[in-house]
């Protein structure tokens, strides 16, 4: 009796939220903090600098959210604010130290987003542990723009119509850059057709 | 701003081989069935083409099952704690404009309407006094921008940014002179729709976008010169020494 349901309505969060309401905004927190998280983290190739802009994102979000009309997903209104952050923050940080942080196979304790496994070994192949930080390394030498398409279209499942409004660019456009930092990976991946 | 490890190519196919685009487009499963057919009978018959196709998908699916960031604990509480400091929408002029424009009751007797009165034709009086004309004249860039007279050393100039966009509800400047924080240069809106605001800037070259709603970044359709910003769209160049 009396109970709060555990999965509250969106637009009823949202709306709450609308007024101020940091216990409902807190709720959606919950709800996308990982994959806001998740998206900033592989934008920018830092994990702790990767918190800090996802709070600004939120922080930002809450405070612009009587912007928010209903002729979008919420999800896709927050990503968009998340890449701008992001964007915010390669533009602040600018391309060299970016180079030094995303430099690939040197662990230099710059806190990126996977450590370095163990090496792969001729008789057992790559693991998939292996695998994933050589993917990850990959992705990270894309450049920004092919970056974050290819992120969000095979890292977090996107389809180019949700792309599109999150990245404000054409549909495709946007094809063009997922295809083309796909034979990227490809290239820096080469050796992946070894183990086929 | 524009340089990365590969340098970003036209946004079109001239640079992907016949054989990368259909493999591509198999892989979106966009070819048309007549396509597909002949895709996957060429795939049949070429084992290099079979093994671009399996690496391809093999690098997707890794792609797709990376390991995920964990919410780090205290990262919620660390949000809100920030919205507890600074009421969301809440900004410094906010107390002043309420005192401003809450209504009140105004109690008045003849006595306080001649004070008014006599107050209103002062006032008028100094209004009619002919202007001496501003010491700091404003000389034009281009067709939305202004500055004052030309830059002498490292002195800084006055630069006036114009935004024409009526329907906003705010627009705000961001680029290399206030550290790309749009939150720090508002522009003002006039009665005819522009949005303006003065700089005062040392002479040398500045990136800036505008900031509309709060969310959308534009860039200034009226910029003398402009500069890719790395993720496909261009920043407005401002090259205070050069354009005057």
């Amino acid at each position: 009796m009396g109970e709060t349901p555990k999965f509250e309505d969106e637009s009823t969060l949202i709306l709450r939220c609308q007024q101020q309401d940091h216990q409902a905004f807190g709720q959606l927190i919950d709800r996308y903090g990982r994959t806001v998280l998740n998206v900033i983290a592989r934008m920018i190739g830092n994990q702790t600098d990767a918190e800090d802009v996802a709070q600004e994102a939120f922080v930002s979000a809450f405070k612009s959210i009587t912007n928010f009309r209903a002729d979008s997903r919420f999800s896709t209104w927050l990503h968009r604010i998340a890449v701008n952050k992001a964007k915010d923050y390669l533009r602040t940080q600018g391309r060299r130290q970016e180079r030094e942080i995303f430099k690939p196979k040197e662990n230099d304790g710059s806190d990126p987003i996977m450590d370095l496994p163990d090496e792969r070994t001729p008789e057992h192949g790559a693991s998939d542990k292996q695998t994933a930080y050589h993917v990850e390394q990959a992705i990270q030498l894309l450049s920004p723009l092919y970056r974050v398409a290819f992120v969000l279209k095979h890292v977090e499942g996107m389809d180019y119509e949700e792309m599109a409004q999150v990245l404000g660019v054409g549909r495709d456009v946007l094809k063009m850059r997922v295809y083309k930092a796909r034979i990227k990976l490809s290239q820096e991946l080469e050796w992946l057709k070894e183990d086929l | 701003m524009t340089s990365s490890y590969y340098p970003d190519p036209p946004e079109d196919q001239d640079d992907m081989d016949e054989r990368d685009w259909l493999v591509q487009r198999f892989v979106d499963q966009d070819l048309a069935p007549q396509e597909r057919i002949d895709f996957l009978t060429e795939m049949d018959r070429d084992p290099m083409l079979r093994k671009q196709v399996l690496a391809t998908e093999q690098m997707l699916l890794h792609s797709s099952q990376l390991p995920r960031m964990a919410v780090p604990p205290g990262f919620k509480t660390e949000i809100l704690k920030q919205l507890d400091s600074a009421p969301a929408g809440q900004k410094w002029w906010d107390p002043f404009w309420s005192v401003l424009f809450a209504p009140r009751v105004l109690q008045w007797n003849p006595a306080m309407a001649m004070a008014a009165a006599c107050l209103l034709i002062g006032m008028l009086w100094i209004v009619k006094q002919p202007v001496i004309p501003s010491v700091q004249e404003m000389v034009p860039i281009s067709s939305v921008m202004k500055a004052s007279l030309p830059p002498q050393g490292d002195k800084p100039v006055m630069v006036r940014l114009v935004m024409l966009e009526p329907q906003a509800r705010s627009v705000a400047v961001a680029g290399d002179f206030n550290g790309w924080q749009p939150q720090e240069t508002p522009l003002q809106r006039t009665e005819d729709g522009a949005w303006t605001v003065t700089l005062q800037v040392k002479p040398g070259r500045y990136h800036y976008m505008f900031v509309v709603d709060g969310q959308e970044w534009i860039t200034d359709p009226f910029a003398g010169e402009y500069s890719s910003d790395g993720f496909g769209a261009k920043n407005a160049v401002l090259d205070v020494s050069h354009a005057l």
